[in-house]
């Protein structure tokens, strides 16, 4: 089988849950890991009688989204119900939106113009929806558990068009979608707690054919990875089947992670008539241009603007602007310490080591750390005045994390300031060559390679205070 | 003891009780014990009329105490006035079947938004009557419980699909009563039994409690025993309700109108319409007649009259039985036995859905539910469902063009005949046919009541009259005129 | 029934020969949808949900158990009823 004959043509589905307080259509609770149905009330349980009222911060939170996308937004939406039996779908139909979705035509920006990987990926439409519940099978012996508190979450779901050709394109575009989704702050958009789940739309086609193959769609990835590699598995196995003059089927397939293998389901997804019309209980949704505009105009910056205004601003390194601007919260504390010490190459090393260090050990939030933005700003213009060296700097950093005080007050306290006195440096000498005897009578017989071993040994009993600078020139002048 | 002639308290109007309980000149209990005693003597035995499905003596005991303390601090409407309820209508304590076996003995842990209203306005919930299961049919035959039968004459039917809470009121247990309406299931058991029924406004009345059907059409409607009666019982439910996202922003009026009585000529300059697509050549004449009858009433109350055309009458029955079983078979999905009602459980998941769901659903339900099916279906849609939006846009146009070409409300017959006998309507098609003149206001969502005209040969004929949007206050103005001036012969 | 089913949907087919394009579209602008706060405040029930529920054990509702399980049954136990 040759693979590289075949181009793959990959369309991804989105469902993304939306950071509401409580569900779409319901004043219940959108918390997750709470006692099974604790969170269901008539209207999410589909009790009869009970009727849906939309969340007005979902269709903020929806609009959001869609304009971070660069969606045209539509003054007018309708919501449809799409009717299948299922035990966790509690009114018998689903409800979403079919041909009259909130937004259409936007586009994802994946890669990089410098090493001539950037692309576009083109959104076909993104709509909003109620999520379902939950069945759980190996709880109870011989029956399946429902659990419906996750019934009736809003969810958007972002439908890109087929543009996508590679396994590793399908992980950048699901990388770029998160952070935008994690900048917006419309989602938590995280795959491990369901609040971001993809379906992968996929087809084969001979290299320079324009016709598009037969289509099969995988379900049930959990992680991004899983995704590029369902992707690779369902690759060679299309490309298999035409090699072999076979047809792909129009299915459904499931992702096994452990086993790293693709199985059909049972049902073909052909098969399903799920007889969508407009929902009844719910007139149309219209948004007025007004707040459309004010919704557009208060949209956050985007990680691709923020990468632009990065390099033009602080003539940073692609690879410093990518770190500091995978999240939104590290970009701002970045600008935020380089607006303190106007340094931005020193900000940006202090902030992707020391701090982003400090926090994967406590685990906190970055605007919640204890050396806030001001004080390491404080800290930085002190290391770049020659008070402090690197290496107190890092000490006082740490000290700056348990007790609030001025970084230059604890490093007098602590005799980290920079000593470059020649009658103290001199003193440290003195001690260091009389406790290093067999060094000092080599160094001083011309065995100059031993400078930076005495430099060193000068630096630990000054504990970082010496000036290693002047410490060189006075050692070298006791060399033979 | 006549079956249709209500007795001492209940001869008195809603608004009379209420003002003799707030008065004190009743005690709080004393209309329930009327009401409970009626209920006994028109329900008892083989003969009984089968119109209420199940009592709350306790519990409506309970309530009047609770009207009787909180009259201390608030006037009550309908202080101590007792009402019954269709059973697609969810009561707290009551069950909530909607004449079904699919809902098994369920009671609703949550309360419909109009039953709360009434409680709050002091009135007193007697019990849940017998309706066509989930509000499908226009006789009450098709009941998991069994038929109604109709207080003036026992052979045959109330009407549907609220028959029960129609026989409860013409019988004299109640003076009002909660219904439903999706194609006329208010007003056609009116006009069967004698009574006023109104369908408000889509949107006036919240649908929350309310066990949908086909939620674009369905409506709360009440019925009284006069018009007095029935303007009280919609001014206590009408409003706009937080829980229904289609209900109405729009200001309640009182739809009392006791003041008009010393006005000698209190329509005048009202344009009545009289649309002839709703007087066909085969309309019974005698019907004609005491339409007609009505109609010269008005213009001796001043009204002018003039006949409207409204071009798309005659495709409203299709129409509607395209969007109402489409609703419906959607609608009617959550009845899976999963959550609550009836199970019935071989042993696998599919079987369970297939066996609850046709040992719980009898067959009228069973056929609408194909019939949507099959009209949404791929393939089917366009020519089905959608062109019977499109359509439904239509008739709704026709009303709207009437009335911007100034006419106030129109007056037509309620229904094609009289009560039929049981038993007597066996072709499904046929039966519909019966929602003939009531439909086309569901679909156009505009406000309609029907109330006594006449009799034929004994049997009650019922006059609609159908208003614009928002305007039941005219509707409700034109119907006590007509009913103070045709006085007896309304039920003659 | 189906019999009785075709006898209906004939009578339906009075409508394939109207002239719909004069139909006006849905008159949006007077039932725009009315929105609700993102509050905590569901509708309360009256009664436990063990109450209402056919089968229930530990919070849950308990269904016959599916033929096949894990996600993969979210989509191959769907049914057209």
């Amino acid at each position: 089988m040759n693979t590289e004959r075949y181009e793959l043509v990959i369309g991804l589905e989105v469902h993304c849950q939306l950071k509401t307080r409580t569900k779409a259509f319901c004043g219940c609770r959108t918390t997750f890991g709470d006692a099974p149905n604790a969170n269901t009330c008539p209207v999410c349980l589909g009790l009869p009688g009970a009727l849906p009222v939309l969340n007005r911060h979902a269709v903020e939170l929806a609009t959001r989204t869609a304009y971070a996308l660069g969606c045209t937004l539509h003054a007018t939406s309708i919501f449809a119900r799409k009717n299948y039996f299922y035990p966790d779908l509690p009114k018998g139909y689903q409800i979403t939106q079919f041909d009259r979705p909130i937004a259409t035509l936007g586009v994802v920006s994946i890669g990089n113009a410098r090493d001539g990987s950037a692309k576009d990926i083109r959104i076909t439409r993104v709509h909003m929806e109620e999520d379902a519940g939950k069945s759980v099978h190996d709880r109870f012996v011989g029956v399946s558990a429902v659990d419906l508190n996750r019934a009736g979450t809003p969810l958007v779901e972002i439908v890109s068009e087929p543009d996508i050709r590679s396994a590793s394109e399908a992980g950048a575009y699901l990388r770029a979608l998160k952070q935008i989704l994690e900048y917006t702050e419309v989602s938590d958009a995280n795959m491990e707690e369901g609040s971001l789940r993809v379906d992968v739309n996929i087809s084969v086609r001979r290299l320079g054919s324009t016709m598009l193959g037969t289509r099969t769609e995988i379900k049930n990835l959990n992680t991004f990875s899983g995704v590029e590699r369902a992707i690779d598995v369902e690759f060679a196995r299309q490309c298999a089947l035409v090699d072999r003059g076979e047809v792909v089927e129009q299915e459904t397939m499931i992702w096994d992670a452990m086993r790293n293998e693709i199985r059909p389901t049972r049902s073909k997804e052909a098969s399903h008539d799920y007889r969508y019309f407009p929902e009844p209980d719910l007139p149309p949704l219209q948004l007025d241009l007004g707040w459309l505009e004010l919704q557009r105009s208060q949209l956050p910056e985007l990680p691709s603007a923020k990468r632009a205004r990065f390099e033009a601003a602080y003539g940073l390194g692609a690879s410093e602007i990518d770190q500091l601007t995978a999240q939104r919260d590290i970009a701002h504390a970045f600008e935020l310490v380089t607006a303190e010490c106007s340094d931005p190459k020193r900000a940006a090393n202090w902030v992707l080591g020391p701090l982003l260090g400090a926090l994967n050990v406590s685990g906190g939030r970055i605007d919640e750390y204890p050396v806030s933005p001001a004080r390491l700003g404080a800290l930085i213009r002190l290391e770049a005045s020659g008070a402090v060296s690197n290496t107190a700097a890092r000490q006082l950093f740490a000290i700056l994390g348990t007790e609030d005080t001025e970084p230059a007050a604890i490093a007098e306290r602590e005799g980290l300031l920079k000593v470059s006195d020649d009658s103290a440096l001199l003193a440290w000498i003195d001690a260091v060559l009389a406790a290093h005897p067999v060094e000092a009578t080599r160094f001083a017989s011309g065995e100059t390679k031993l400078q930076g071993v005495l430099v060193g040994f000068v630096m630990k009993e000054s504990k970082g205070a010496a000036d290693p600078r002047r410490v060189n020139q006075l050692l070298a002048a006791r060399s033979g | 003891m006549t079956l249709t002639e209500p007795d001492g308290l209940l001869a008195r109007s809603a608004a009379d009780i209420a003002r003799a309980v707030s008065a004190g000149e009743l005690q709080a209990a004393a209309p329930l014990v009327a009401s409970m005693e009626r209920m006994a003597a028109v329900e008892a035995g083989p003969g009984g009329l089968n119109a209420i499905l199940c009592t709350d003596p306790e519990g409506a005991r309970d309530a009047t105490a609770l009207v009787a303390r909180r009259m201390a601090d608030e006037s009550l409407a309908l202080a101590g006035v007792p009402i019954v309820v269709k059973d697609n209508i969810a009561t707290l304590r009551l069950p909530t079947t909607c004449g079904s076996r699919i809902l098994g003995h369920y009671v609703s842990p949550f309360e419909a938004t109009a039953v709360t209203r009434l409680r709050h306005a002091g009135a007193i919930i007697v019990g849940k009557t017998n309706m066509d299961e989930f509000a499908m049919g226009s006789s009450t035959e098709n009941s998991a419980f069994g038929p109604t039968q109709n207080p003036h004459d026992t052979t045959r039917v109330p009407g549907g699909s609220s028959g029960g809470s129609a026989a409860a009121v013409a019988a004299g247990v109640v003076r009002i009563a909660l219904g439903s309406e999706t194609g006329g299931s208010v007003r056609q058991p009116a006009a069967f039994c004698g009574i006023v029924g109104v369908k408000p406004t889509y949107g006036r009345v919240s649908r929350h409690g309310l066990v949908a059907f086909a939620s674009s059409l369905d409506h709360i409607g009440v019925f009284g025993r006069s018009v007095d009666d029935a303007a009280l019982a919609l001014h206590a439910i009408a409003g706009l309700d937080p829980l229904d996202a289609t209900s109405a922003d729009h200001p309640v009026v009182s739809y009392c109108d006791a003041a008009q009585a010393r006005h000698e000529r209190p329509l005048e300059g009202l344009v009545v319409g009289w649309p002839a697509e709703y007087f066909p050549s085969s309309l019974d004449w005698k019907i004609r007649h005491l339409c007609d009858r009505a109609v010269d009433a008005l213009r001796e109350l001043g009204a002018t009259v003039r006949t409207v055309s409204m071009p798309h009458t005659a495709l409203a029955i299709p129409v509607y039985y395209i969007v109402a079983p489409a609703e419906a078979s959607s609608n009617l999905a959550r009845f899976d036995g999963v959550r609550f009602g009836h199970r019935v459980d071989p042993g696998s998941l599919r079987g369970m859905y297939e066996a609850t769901r046709s040992v719980g659903f009898g067959p009228e339900v069973t056929r609408r539910i194909l019939l949507g099916t099959y009209v949404l279906s791929a393939g089917y849609y366009d020519a089905y469902y959608k062109r019977a939006q499109a359509v439904r846009q239509l008739i709704a146009a026709d009303f709207a063009a009437a009335f911007a070409d100034g006419v106030d409300i129109m007056l037509t017959p309620t229904t094609p005949t009289t009560a039929f006998k049981i038993g007597a309507v066996s072709d499904p098609y046929d039966m519909y046919l019966s929602d003939i003149f009531t439909v086309t206001a569901n679909l156009a969502g505009i406000p309609a009541m029907s109330l006594p005209i006449g009799r034929i040969d004994g049997l009650p004929v019922g006059g609609q009259l159908l208003a614009p949007h928002f305007e039941e206050a005219r509707m409700f103005r034109v119907a006590y005129a007509l009913e103070r001036a045709l006085g007896g012969m309304a039920h003659q | 029934m189906v019999g009785e089913l075709n006898r209906i949907l004939m009578h339906m087919d009075v409508l394939q020969g109207v002239d719909v394009g004069t139909a006006p579209a849905m008159d949006v602008a007077t039932n725009a949808m009315r929105l609700r706060d993102d509050m905590n405040a569901p509708v309360r029930l009256n009664a436990e949900r063990s109450a209402f529920a056919p089968a229930f054990r530990d919070g849950f509702f308990l269904v016959p158990r599916l033929d096949s399980h894990g996600d993969a049954a979210a989509s191959a136990g769907e049914q057209d009823l």
